[in-house]
């Protein structure tokens, strides 16, 4: 069954302090981009293990291994789906399995990131990398609009289902065709939002001055420098796999 | 016949249940009013009704709820929607069509009405709500009263026999106000089972229910008819709600 709703929980963000979420922005994001190059340096399956495997205590420190699970359990369907397109366009099973390792270790990486970030940290890491504010604004506010999406997509579900409107029914075309009473309801919604949302900004002197006054600052604490030590060692116990150990391994190569 | 029993809901990720212990038995030709502050759990309950809990939210559900005799548990949300009708808070979650006519159809087709009794439907729905004139235009074009009115007469045209409306006063002037009214009136002549969910007392006064709930933290705290409820104006501002004008004014008079 295709539950996207259960997909996108993994995104979800709960609000909750954990002790990834109270880590230094530039901490958080040094380790999300540590776990989304180790992935690529290699198709190498060993490595896509690899890579899983050291997040697990990222996820524990963001309380989201439940959300995790159930949000990987969600995405079984296109997970094989994946696997077999996969397979029918390579012929190599390893390398399938492997690719679709390494888009999962990147979406958990991707998640961890953005459900134990608040966007108003991601805004001012963005500053901080000289990224103008009107673009770094702009990305903060559709991480901060996807769970406000996800809830409307429940209530427009909900609301064509209790209408007798089955969206599971039929085949692959017929599941698209019916996904058209839920997608355009979607969309005008999220387009009137947009309007609103400019209205409130432009009623906020938005845009007015070139310099913004702020006023957070975020400390480097022990936790900070562990985690950067961690992320470094997983950067250099990676490449090592990469360079040496595969040859040890023959089948798990490409 | 709906039948709650004994029925508690946990929210997943809540740890404080939206619903505790509700015993509820609404039959056909009930009027039946719901009041509670936010978060009372009233929303939660008119989920119940059609099976959207526990199918759609997920959470830990004590009890069961009966429709008819069916255990929403074991029946789908489209076949529980052929007896309970479900008006949810914001029409515009609802509208995807080009005309009125073609989205008040979209519930008689999804139930595989034929085309004749679909047209019948939809025109007494239309003439229900005000709105037949109208069948023509865009749902977007409407104003919010006619967009209440409209996710009505949506739900009306699958002639489910019980009727459940959350909130249909919100954002809305008078005068949507007195149509909504006229609406719920002439529904009850209809003897349908209906059940509205409201914070509007004032509004809800005018309708005379023939039974009056209030929750607070998702139990039932108080039920019966609505003037012995309205009376006991102190219960009621404990619980943070104002009751009708005419009832405060009675009160200050027995008072004094």
């Amino acid at each position: 069954m295709i539950d996207p709703l259960s997909m996108l929980e993994i995104f979800r963000s709960y609000g909750r302090e954990s002790t990834y979420s109270k880590l230094n922005p530039v901490t958080k994001f040094f380790l999300f981009v540590v776990f989304i190059i180790i992935p690529l340096i290699s198709p190498s399956i060993f490595i896509q293990i690899f890579s899983l495997l050291m997040q697990i205590p990222l996820i524990i420190m963001s309380h989201s291994t439940n959300r995790i699970t159930r949000s990987l359990r969600a995405s079984t369907f296109f997970i094989i789906i994946l696997i077999i397109l996969n397979y029918l366009t390579t012929f190599n099973i390893i390398f399938s399995i492997s690719m679709v390792l390494r888009l999962i270790g990147m979406i958990i990486a991707s998640a961890i990131f953005m459900t134990g970030t608040d966007p108003a940290e991601i805004g001012d890491l963005l500053s901080k990398l000289r990224i103008p504010f009107q673009i770094s604004f702009s990305f903060v506010i559709a991480l901060r609009f996807i769970p406000v999406l996800a809830d409307d997509v429940m209530m427009i579900i909900t609301s064509q289902a209790s209408r007798g409107y089955e969206i599971e029914k039929g085949g692959f075309l017929e599941r698209v065709k019916r996904m058209i009473p839920i997608l355009i309801p979607m969309i005008i919604i999220a387009i009137r939002r947009g309007h609103q949302l400019a209205e409130a900004l432009e009623t906020k002197a938005f845009g007015v001055s070139d310099k913004r006054t702020s006023y957070m600052r975020y400390r480097v604490n022990l936790l900070d420098l562990l985690m950067v030590s961690y992320g470094l060692l997983i950067l250099i116990a990676g490449l090592l796999i990469v360079t040496t150990h595969l040859e040890i391994f023959p089948l798990l190569q490409l | 016949m709906i039948e709650i029993e004994g029925v508690t809901f946990t929210y997943e990720g809540s740890s404080k249940p939206a619903l505790s212990d509700v015993n509820l038995r609404i039959e056909e030709g009930d009027f039946l009013l719901v009041t509670g502050l936010s978060g009372s759990g009233k929303s939660t309950l008119l989920r119940l009704l059609n099976g959207l809990i526990p199918h759609f939210y997920r959470g830990k559900m004590e009890g069961r709820v009966l429709v008819d005799g069916i255990d929403t548990r074991e029946a789908s949300v489209a076949s529980l929607s052929k007896k309970v009708g479900l008006v949810f808070q914001n029409p515009e979650h609802m509208f995807f069509s080009e005309s009125v006519y073609e989205e008040v159809s979209f519930g008689p087709k999804s139930l595989g009405m034929s085309k004749e009794e679909m047209e019948g439907a939809v025109r007494w729905a239309l003439e229900q709500v005000g709105l037949w004139d109208y069948r023509m235009r865009s749902p977007w074009s409407l104003s919010g009263g006619e967009k209440k009115r409209l996710s009505i007469a949506c739900v009306l045209a699958m002639k489910t026999d019980f009727l459940a409306v959350d909130e249909p006063t919100i954002g809305q002037d008078s005068l949507s106000k007195e149509s909504l009214l006229l609406t719920f009136k002439r529904l009850r002549e209809e003897g349908k089972g209906v059940v509205v969910v409201t914070h509007d007392l004032e509004w809800l006064d005018d309708l005379h229910p023939d039974e009056l709930i209030l929750l607070s933290r998702g139990k039932v705290i108080e039920r019966g008819p609505s003037d012995m409820i309205f009376s006991s104006v102190r219960d009621l501002a404990i619980n943070g709600l104002i009751p009708p004008c005419k009832y405060i004014l009675s009160t200050l008079v027995e008072v004094k």
